[in-house]
Parts: C-alpha cells; structure tokens; sequence
C-alpha cells in the first residue's frame, strides 16, 4: 500500500495517536475511580424501570407503566417508606424501544445519571437480558416482574430477581391442566398442534411445549412459526391446521398477531376441541375489546385475572381503584408490574433500617438486595394468585404460579383452574361454529 | 469522480479525536448516555465506510450488510465463549466477514443494480431465519457471554460504561480511516470509480470489473465484521433479531453513508455522527420532557431525514463543501479588497 501522505497529514496522524493513546490511559487508570455521587434530594428514592414505551410494543409497554405508577401512588399516598423517613418513591422511566442495545443503554443512563436505587422492567426477555447484565456490571438490584424466559435466572446472577413464574414453570401447569380436561372428557385430546411468533419468546414457549407435551403422551402433529412484526395474512397457516386436524391448538402471539390469528381462524372455520393461548397479545386489552366472538371460548395461561376478586378480597380494593382511575381493568402485565413494585417497596423498607440511600448509594444498592434475598412476602399480601414471594439462590420466585382463564359469551376472561381460584367450570370442548352462530 | 483529498482524512481523524475527547468528558462528568451515543456512532461510522466503498465508489448498493455485522458479532461472541481473548474475537469477526464477503461474491457480483441490492437484503433474511432456527449458535434466544471474573476484564474486554469501548472503536476506525483513504486515493480508487460509472468503458479499458469488486466487496465484509465484534464486546448478548435486522443494521449502515454523503470519502463518518446523536438525543429527550409523546421521535426523526433528503440529496458533506467553496470565495475578494486598500 502506498501512502501519499504529506508531512501536514503525518503530523496530524501523530497528534492522533498521541491523543489516543493518552486518554486510554487515562480511561484505564481511572475504572472504578470515582465514586458515583449522590445527587437524590432527601425524601426521595428513585427506582428506574425499563419498558417497551415506544416502538411496536408499545402498547404493552403503556399497560406495564400504568402498573406501576398506580403501584407507586398507592404507596406514596400511604405515606412512602416509612422506615426512611417517609421518602417518596420516584420512578424515572427508561424507554427500550422494544431493542436489547437501547435497554442496555437506558440501564446505565438511569444507573450512573439518574443514580436509581433499583432497576425494574424490561419485559422482553432479550431486553431484561441486556439490561440486567448492566446492572450486574454497576451492582445494582434488578427486579423483573414480567419476562417470562427460563434462562433469565440460570445465568448465576447475584443482583437479579424474577417475580413472575417463568415459561419452564407455565407449561409445566398447563400439562397438567390439559390433563385435568382430559379427564372430563375420557381421553379426547390426542392430537396437538403449536403456531408461535418467531422471537426469542414464542419460540422458546414452543419448544417447552414440544418437549413437555410429548413427554407427557401426547402427539405434536404440527408446528408453525410466523414473524409477528411482518405478519398480513394467516390463512395458509390456517388452512395447513385444518389438514391437520389437531384436537388442542396451542398459540403463542402477541396483540395484532392474536387478533388476525382468531379472526382468520373464524373466518375460515377451523374448529379444534380447545385453544390454549401463552398469555401476551390473548390478555392485553387492545386484544380483548376488539376480538368479538371470534376470541370466545379461548384458553389463555395467565397471572392474574380480574374474577379473582370473588376469591382474593385484597384484590377487590386494589381493582376498584384502579378501575376509577384509569377507567381499564387490572391484567397480567399491569398486576404483575403492579406487584413488583409492591415487592420492591417491602424490600425497601428492609434496606432503609440499615442505611438511607442519599447517606450512601451503594451500600443502599447492596442492603436492598440482600433485602430481596431474605424476603418473605405471604400469599394474602398480594394481588397475585401466588403462595407468596420467596426468591431461589437463582433469583426466582418460588412461590408463583400462573392460572387459567377462558373467555366466555360476554367477551369477559373467567379463571378455570386451578379450582381455588376457579370461578366457571370449563366450557370444553368448545362449540362447533355451526352451533355458536345459532 | 471523486477522489479522497488530504482534508477529508483530516477532518476524519479530527472527528475521531473530537470523540474520544467527548468520551472523557463523557467520563468525568458521568454521562454514560453520552458515551454510549458515542460508540454507537463509532460503530455505524466503521460499518457505514465500509458499506461505501461498496455503494460509493463501486456503485454496488448493499441493504444487507447485517450479513457481515451479524457473522461477525456471531463470531466474537462464540470465540469469547470458547475462552478465546476478546481482541482475537474481535480479529476473528473482521476475518469471518471477509470470509463471508468472498463466499457470497460469486452469487453477489454477478448481479448489478437494484437486483444486487434485492441479493443482499435476502441474504440477510435467510441468514437470520436459520441462526433462529440452529440450536448451535442460540438459535432465537441468541448467546449471552458470562460476566467476567475480576482479573479478567482486559482479557475480555468487560468494562463498566461505554467509556473504554470508545477507545477501542475509535482505534478501529482510525485504522479503516486510513487504510480505506490510501486505496481509494491508489489506482484502486480510479478503477472502482471507473467500473461505477461505466463498467463497459472501464473493461475498453483493461479494468477486470469483477476482480476489483470483489476486493472491494472482501474489504467491505472485513471491516463491516469489525463492526459487529463492536455489538457484541459492548452488550454481550446477541440474538438473530438484532445483528440480522433490516431496519437497526443494514437500513442504519446505508443511512448514515446516504445522510453524509455517499460519493465522498467522509461521508459516513460525518452522517454517523449526525444521525446517530441525534436519534439518541431525540427520544430521551422526548421522553424526559413528554413521555406520553415519547412514541413521536421516530417521527421528529424520519422528518429531519426528509428535510436533509431534500435539501441536501447529495448529503451533508457535498453540501459542506459547496458552502466552503463559496465561503473562500467571499474571503478572497474581501481579502484582495482589504489589500487594495492598503
């Protein structure tokens, strides 16, 4: 290679290399060396929570935050954390953009600018995934309500705590639950078939389902995978299940995918003895008030459903509330968001008889997460359908479980099992097409 | 034709040193957005050269270049599983994206214009469909490298911030700068340019087309790899959805050439550095001051890209130039008019 470099570049490249060379070394020399300053104002404890907020969850991503800021007013109109002083808590949002880079970023942004005590969020598993891997890195307590991936808590982390049963744990019950209608019926479901969305989500809940369902004796007839950002059409899909003729359909969507899914399955007329939705798109209210009778009689997996109230009186307050001011129903994404932020509080209370965050962040950052590791947190204290919170050395709640619902005639989800909480019996199989438009 | 001049390598390296000056004001005053805008640009800036000596000066326009971005954050990230120091991962993308870059070249070279370009963008989408599905490489959970022990953040480059990674893309793209401006100034450069404007004419010539598009299409693979090692050092998880995609990597690779011009030599860097910040500081803006509007930066974003479409099609840098063109007109006939005077 020739350079055709004059002296005026030569130096120029020089100067470059000297400047490079100097910071670098600088930058190296100084890891670690200054200590984060505390910025908070006393009476104040700042939580970062990380969602989806634009982009194409947003939708989800405004339902997640709903559940939180209604956390957070409750707490703060009960007088904050209490054993602080009575300090407010103030959420400082981080919008991931539904992109595992951005939620990255936003970690470390709310972490060293922002000087949170905490990070919640992220949702998508991939981002929860980026974004805890950075509060690890800074030793930040990070408390994830709502991603559901197994692999979250098998990366050995010691600053991260999962709230919500994960995939592993879901399929698991609903085995169990297809088993439990199996039984109503004498043995009628034998044939099952999957379609999922293409991420990291719906195909890890896919392959659970292969492996779980098969052990358990039934036969996988058929699988079909889609790109849910891209997808305008499902009637191949649609008609590829009709030719194979499953007896239990297994869905794993999000919001516009759900709802092209059982539009088309209407429209076309496929009938299965039952579908068994993974929550997501199935429980959000976009899905729920534009469905139509083409989303009657559905099976979802949930967390939450709003009938619980008959069978939680907890919830009833909490839901009421709600209701009034935000004129929507409580769901399994907002009473899950809703939930951690209540578990972050009593962890909170833990850690502030021990050191006040503007005395010292980190050592705050480090007794609220031994808080979390230590904590017991009891079934009637929560909204939730759980025996309680009690995190694993993994960081995952042991206690959780999920429930499921089935939409009925008025459009309305009703819990179905476990028989707890149950309050309709099953309408299974479904009815045929022929007998609905009657 | 459009050749590097010295003052684009100038004002090249100048912009890498006005970067790495931010980053440690960045560092000081903690302020890890800024630093992460930073190397984001960096990054772009490295995929966006070499996406233009492709597009730019060999007339070949590549909507996939995640092709090599991916392969290469793939490999990064499976040799720093493997136990594999992270500066021999970094090497090794660069290497796989030439790799990639000369395995393609038979099916890509033989096609011109917009059927290239209709080439590129599905090989892009087949790779990623079948990393979804390939249970060896994550299939669509992707990989997460472990936390480093302590001891060990050198060895894998595992640093808290973007401050450090700064460095270490600047250093790379200083190196691209240079190594890219002394081909595309050598007779290379005139033959690429050349074969742009008329391949027929350039073969009258005794130019062989295709064997100066293939070298200029290995050292686009090369260096778009180095890209995708940056991905994965920084945030150390990678699924196919993200290094694979349309839209955040080849779209964004040829936005930030096009932005800045895309027959000039600095063009990329320039349109990194403009689109880039400016799409980071859009949104959180947006977001601390309305986040009920927060949904509204892409429009604010896609606005601004209409506005510079029209009012500067041939990119910032052209533009730039043809301002200081008349600038140093105005200066002369003041300077001759001040000197008459006295």
């Amino acid at each position: 290679m020739v350079l055709h470099m004059q002296r005026k570049v030569l130096v120029a490249v020089a100067i470059m290399v000297v400047a490079v060379v100097a910071v670098g070394i600088a930058l190296f020399l100084g890891v670690g060396g200054v200590e984060e300053r505390v910025m908070g104002q006393p009476k104040v404890i700042k939580v970062g929570v990380i969602l989806p907020l634009t982009g194409r969850l947003a939708e989800t991503g405004e339902d997640l935050k709903r559940g939180i800021e209604f956390a957070v007013y409750q707490i703060n109109s009960m007088g904050g954390v209490k054993n602080c002083g009575g300090a407010k808590i103030v959420v400082v949002w981080g919008d991931s953009q539904a992109r595992p880079e951005r939620g990255a970023a936003e970690a470390e942004r709310l972490i060293v600018e922002e000087h949170v005590v905490a990070l919640v969020g992220a949702y998508q598993s991939a981002v929860t995934k980026t974004a805890s891997e950075v509060a690890e890195r800074y030793r930040v307590p990070f408390l994830n309500p709502d991603s559901t991936s197994p692999t979250l808590t098998e990366r050995g982390y010691k600053w991260f705590f999962r709230i919500t049963p994960h995939d592993g744990m879901f399929v698991k019950q609903q085995v169990e639950f297809v088993n439990w209608l199996n039984k109503r019926c004498g043995g009628c479901i034998k044939r099952i078939a999957i379609i999922h969305e293409d991420s990291e989500w719906g195909t890890n809940v896919a392959r659970l389902w292969e492996k779980e369902f098969s052990a358990a004796g039934y036969e996988i007839v058929d699988v079909i995978s889609y790109h849910a950002p891209t997808v305008t059409s499902f009637d191949a899909e649609v008609e590829r299940l009709k030719r194979s003729k499953p007896d239990l359909l297994l869905v794993a969507s999000y919001v516009h995918d759900a709802l092209l899914l059982m539009k088309t399955i209407k429209a076309k007329k496929l009938y299965v003895k039952a579908i068994l939705a993974q929550d997501a798109g199935f429980v959000s209210p976009a899905y729920v008030s534009q469905v139509g009778d083409a989303g009657w009689f559905v099976f979802s997996r949930e967390v939450f459903n709003w009938d619980l109230v008959q069978k939680m009186p907890r919830l009833k307050e909490v839901e009421e509330e709600y209701r009034r001011m935000y004129g929507v129903s409580l769901n399994g994404n907002s009473a899950r968001d809703y939930t951690g932020m209540w578990v972050l509080y009593y962890a909170l209370e833990e850690a502030c008889k021990i050191v006040k965050p503007w005395e010292d962040l980190q050592k705050f950052r480090e007794a609220l997460r031994d808080a979390l590791a230590n904590l017991y947190i009891p079934g009637d204290k929560l909204i939730m359908p759980w025996k309680g919170v009690k995190f694993d050395e993994k960081g995952q709640n042991i206690l959780g479980q999920g429930i499921i619902v089935q939409m009925m005639e008025d459009g309305k989800y009703y819990t179905v099992y476990p028989p707890e909480y149950a309050t309709r019996e099953p309408v299974f199989p479904m009815p045929s097409w022929e007998e609905r438009s009657r | 034709m459009s050749f590097p001049t010295q003052r684009e390598l100038v004002t090249a390296l100048a912009v890498l040193i006005f970067a790495i000056a931010a980053d440690g004001v960045a560092y000081v005053f903690d302020k890890p957005f800024l630093a992460n805008s930073i190397y984001l640009a960096l990054m772009y800036a490295l995929a966006g050269l070499a996406w233009n000596i492709l597009a730019g000066f060999t007339g070949l326009v590549s909507f996939g270049h995640a092709v090599f971005f991916g392969l290469g954050a793939y490999a990064t990230m499976i040799a720093m599983l493997h136990k594999i120091p992270a500066v021999l991962g970094i090497l090794l993308a660069g290497g796989v994206g030439f790799l990639a870059a000369v395995l393609l070249a038979p099916i890509w070279l033989r096609l011109k214009s917009h059927w290239f370009t209709l080439a590129t963008i599905a090989t892009a989408e087949i790779l990623k469909l079948s990393f979804i599905v390939w249970p060896a490489v994550g299939g669509a959970s992707g990989l997460q490298a472990p936390i480093a022990e302590p001891g060990e953040e050198l060895y894998y480059l595992y640093f808290r911030g973007a401050y450090l990674y700064v460095f270490i893309a600047a250093v790379l793209v200083a190196i691209e700068v240079v190594v890219l401006w002394s081909i595309l100034r050598g007779p290379i450069g005139y033959k690429l340019q050349a074969i742009r404007e008329d391949e027929d004419a350039a073969m009258a010539l005794a130019i062989d087309p295709l064997k100066y598009k293939f070298f200029a299409l290995a050292i686009s693979g090369f260096f778009t790899g180095l890209a995708g090692s940056l991905y994965t050092i920084r945030y150390r998880f990678i699924d196919p959805f993200t290094v694979f995609d349309l839209i955040s990597v080849s779209t964004y690779i040829a936005l930030v050439g096009i932005v800045g011009g895309i027959y000039t030599f600095l063009g990329p860097i320039i349109g990194s550095f403009i689109v880039v910040p400016a799409a980071e500081y859009v949104r959180s803006t947006l977001m601390s001051i309305a986040s009920r509007y927060a949904a509204l930066h892409g429009v604010v974003l896609g606005a601004v890209l209409l506005i510079v479409s029209l009012m500067a099609p041939e990119g910032v840098v052209e533009r730039v130039r043809a301002k200081m063109v008349v600038w140093s007109k105005v200066v002369k006939v003041v300077r001759e008019w001040v000197v008459e005077r006295s």
